[in-house]
């Protein structure tokens, strides 16, 4: 099955986005939107929302460059480093709202998809610590908000027993 | 982003045009969406949906405060996707537009507004620019929102103080 596929499949309920969206939305409720320069709670009475970014004109979107720790294919059952590094004209950005990854095995329904908030861990770097609990083929796709944009791309895993 | 906001035209849910010109009068919040959208689309209808829902109470609602949703994917929404992801959010049609126009229309609406979008390769997913402008009766950008963390409140807020100095 294709990711395009795949990916197609998964969007054909709005109602199971919307579920899921709610989800998302209840994590960030439930533990206050974390996000790795900033923390803002939906519920704050601080007005927030407009602070933390320059909104002026259009800003290119962040870049984004994926990578885990060990490289190449990953064992079942060992820790991984997943890491992203986001930059914006060429400067790290340090300022992030939000950098989750979002992980599920190939031919996974959407309700299996895991969802993890990554911290940032060096100069415009954000990274998880991840086991893969069996072999095969995995998705990892990162979701960074920063400087006013969203950016996302599924990234294929292997991982080997 | 400053200054007046541009003359958008789309196509609404009950099939009809309508303008950011026609709108003058209401104050306008202008957001940005498609229906593929796994999370910062839908959250924000949501947010919005609570805006609508305290101004509905204000009663100012659809009176003096429109919400436009301007769809960024129209090669994969539809007019009828675009309502069936609208009715998620309750949306009230007397107050919040969700307008669609054609790709060549989107992209040019896209760039007046100073919004990027860029398809992730192999899904129907975009990334994008994530903002909310908040436009006044007259025209002017008032303010722009980090999408990310848009806070129902502060808008009321906000929305609620451009009112009350109409009526000074």
């Amino acid at each position: 099955m294709s990711l395009l596929t795949e990916v197609s499949d998964l969007v054909k309920s709005n109602l199971n986005r919307t579920v899921v969206a709610f989800s998302i939305l209840s994590v960030f409720t439930a533990f206050g939107l974390s996000g790795c320069g900033n923390t803002v709670t939906n519920n704050s009475s601080s007005n927030t929302s407009s602070m933390n970014m320059n909104m002026s004109g259009t800003e290119s979107l962040p870049a984004v460059k994926f990578s885990t720790q060990p490289k190449g294919d990953l064992k079942a059952g060992e820790n991984v480093r997943i890491l992203v590094f986001v930059s914006q004209n060429s400067q790290a950005v340090n300022d992030a709202d939000m950098v989750d990854f979002e992980i599920w095995k190939n031919g996974a329904p959407m309700s299996a998809h895991q969802m993890f908030s990554a911290k940032k861990t060096g100069n415009g770097q954000y990274s998880i610590i991840h086991m893969f609990p069996t072999q095969g083929t995995y998705y990892v796709m990162y979701h960074v908000t920063a400087r006013g944009s969203h950016v996302m791309e599924p990234q294929k895993v292997i991982v080997k027993s | 982003m400053t200054g007046q906001a541009p003359n958008s035209a789309g196509t609404n849910v009950n099939g009809k045009t309508v303008t950011m010109n026609a709108l003058t009068g209401k104050i306008r919040l202008v957001t940005f969406f498609y229906t593929h959208c796994p999370d910062i689309c839908p959250l924000t209808a949501y947010q919005l949906e609570q805006v609508q829902n305290q101004l509905v109470q204000l009663r100012t609602f659809g009176t003096k405060v429109a919400i436009v949703s301007i769809d960024m994917d129209p090669e994969h929404d539809s007019l009828s996707t675009i309502r069936l992801w609208s009715r998620h959010f309750h949306a009230n049609y007397s107050g919040w537009y969700f307008l669609r126009a054609n790709l060549k229309q989107t992209n040019q609406i896209l760039s007046a507004w100073g919004v990027q979008k860029q398809s992730v390769p192999g899904t129907l997913y975009l990334s994008h620019t994530v903002k909310t402008v908040l436009v006044d009766q007259n025209g002017n950008i008032r303010k722009t929102y980090n999408t990310a963390n848009l806070n129902p409140s502060e808008i009321v807020s906000d929305v609620n103080g451009i009112i009350a100095r109409s009526n000074w």
